[in-house]
């Protein structure tokens, strides 16, 4: 069974007023438990509205959302229990840091959903160390750390009430490279070890080709596509047209393919690149020295 | 037109006595050189000193210890101060915290308007600033309803508004998606090539140092690397150690040579990386 499953879901901003905009189109979309899905699309594509109506901060103007097979919008549904299985992590998390130091800030969620001091510490622990924040900061202010380390904090605050999904909303904007490569792969981790669903929205195609198992692009509030990363790369062409791209790796395979290389042109890491070159590039200099045509 | 000798800066915490309790030092002795027209990119991780360093050139924050000169103001000099701020303009990473007009123009014309430009002037610099960042067409919307690149070059215009023989962008490219991001470097890179404004890029994103005349890489406050951009790209391991990176095309032409296909060191660009493949 899906873990979120989204029905013909209609949103209109300010509705019946002259500044009426539909910011998403009967979107539908079902999400199985245990996926690391990438949701990509140049600003103001629906993104952020999509993500924020599956944890109930948004009402559909009309259509269904499931969690878990219950409909979110049934008359007794819980939801304040979604949002906390529906864990949100926002753009620049760090700014929402306000306690005192960094283990009561991680306590606050798992507080308010009424468990004790206790075992909220308990959870606090157990998610910092998934987000490896190491336990000689538990006692700093939040506001001492570096951005990365904020970051880690904040998005522990989420972890610690145990949520279905996670939905990260450009976890690593403003980060440096290193720090990038960090949180997501602390992430991928995350997602490999406890098989926690995970909604990556990203600008960076590198790291979303990276990580993802299945790529949503949304454009003018509708889905455009919705396969594995190879496939929706296939199509960098029109992802341009809508202010997204592909990898870089995705043109050098093309271009290499025009010049008459032989490769595999649906890689879409340096890894894979690098197999399909290196294996091109045997393949060419055992046979006779054929050059690439001059296009 | 910029340089820093010696150039220290340490943020000084101090208790309620006002006793200094620990001092931070975020710049450490740094010597920078930059010369009129260059298009010079910083790079260095988070909580390098790339930002503390910026702030120091149009004199938002003094040093410590040593100089910095802008032409031949020292920014120490309090007299300067309106001076060296018209010289040297700031673009931040949040286009939102930095638009304060209600319609595009007036945005723009803000900076000049409050520097004391006659009123035909003010309109003059708004056309022609407009028009360098390709927003003319825009003049007359408002601001909250362009995208991040568009609201970003806006920015830009407005501190181009003001005449000033430098720009510096401290990551004006972190919020934005992949268009804009294409939009904000070829506007900057335009201002370079074209008005011969001087630049200064901070960024975490390492192909839009490719266009650079010279990259400085800083850690701990230093400037550990300096060299053209071909020069740092080449050194890919030795960037990893600074928690940097090298752009994909770089990085996969370094992992190919690593497999034995010869290749040339410091690959910036896809159209480089073909052309060598395919002569290989």
């Amino acid at each position: 069974m899906s873990v979120l499953k989204v029905e013909h879901v209609n949103y209109i901003y300010g509705a019946e007023t002259a500044y009426e905009i539909q910011a998403l189109k009967d979107v539908s979309l079902e999400i199985p438990k245990g996926q690391f899905v990438g949701l990509i699309g140049h600003t103001g594509s629906g993104k952020s509205t999509l993500i924020q109506h599956l944890n109930g901060l948004i009402r559909a103007t009309s259509g269904h959302i499931y969690f878990q097979g219950q409909d979110i919008y049934g008359a007794h549904y819980n939801m304040k229990e979604l949002r906390s299985q529906v864990g949100l992590v926002f753009q620049y998390p760090e700014h929402q840091l306000f306690e005192i130091d960094v283990l009561s800030d991680v306590c606050y969620g798992p507080k308010n959903q009424g468990l004790t001091r206790e075992e909220a510490e308990k959870r606090a622990r157990e998610a910092l160390r998934m987000v490896g924040v190491s336990e000689e900061f538990y006692g700093h202010s939040p506001f001492e750390l570096s951005g990365g380390q904020k970051r880690r904090v904040a998005i522990a605050g989420v972890l610690a009430m145990k949520p279905e999904v996670l939905i990260l909303d450009e976890p690593t904007a403003g980060l440096d490279p290193k720090g990038r490569d960090d949180i997501l792969d602390q992430i991928a981790k995350l997602h490999q070890e406890s098989g926690l669903t995970v909604i990556l929205v990203s600008h960076s195609m590198e790291d979303i080709a990276k990580y993802v198992d299945r790529i949503i692009v949304m454009n003018q509030g509708a889905v455009m596509f919705d396969a594995a990363p190879k496939e929706v790369f296939r199509h960098y062409k029109e992802l341009e047209q809508v202010g997204l791209a592909a990898p870089q790796v995705t043109y050098i395979m093309h271009r290499l393919k025009e010049r008459g290389m032989d490769v595999d042109t649906d890689a879409t890491t340096v890894e894979e690149a690098k197999e399909a070159i290196v294996s091109a590039w045997k393949k060419k200099h055992d046979s006779a020295g054929n050059r690439c045509e001059n296009v | 037109m910029i340089r820093t000798a010696k150039l220290v800066y340490d943020y000084i915490k101090r208790d309620e006595e006002g006793n200094v309790e620990e001092v931070d030092r975020a710049v450490d002795h740094v010597d920078l050189d930059v010369e009129k027209g260059d298009f010079v990119a910083i790079l260095g991780h988070n909580g390098s000193g790339k930002s503390t360093l910026a702030k120091h050139i149009n004199a938002i924050l003094v040093p410590s210890e040593g100089t910095v000169w802008i032409g031949d103001m020292d920014t120490r000099d309090e007299g300067h101060l309106w001076d060296i701020r018209q010289s040297a303009g700031m673009v931040f990473q949040n286009p939102d915290n930095q638009i304060i007009g209600t319609i595009v123009e007036e945005d723009v014309g803000f900076g000049p308007e409050n520097m004391g430009v006659p009123t035909k002037e003010i309109w003059e610099r708004v056309d022609e600033s407009l028009k360098a960042v390709g927003m003319t067409a825009y003049r007359h919307h408002s601001p909250n309803k362009l995208s991040g690149g568009q609201k970003q070059r806006v920015a830009i215009a407005g501190v181009v508004a003001m005449h000033p023989k430098c720009i510096i962008l401290d990551e004006p490219t972190a919020m934005l998606d992949p268009n804009g991001r294409k939009e904000v470097i070829r506007t900057i890179r335009a201002l370079n090539q074209v008005e011969d404004v001087t630049v200064l890029l901070i960024t975490h994103y390492m192909e839009e140092v490719v266009y650079a005349d010279k990259v400085v890489v800083m850690d701990e406050g230093k400037i550990v690397m300096r060299g053209t951009p071909r020069e740092i790209f080449s050194r890919v391991d030795e960037l990893k150690q600074y928690r940097l990176d090298v752009p994909q095309v770089t990085l996969l032409a370094h992992e190919l040579k690593k497999e034995g296909i010869p290749l040339p060191d410091g690959i910036l660009s896809i159209d480089e990386l073909v052309n060598a493949l395919c002569q290989s």
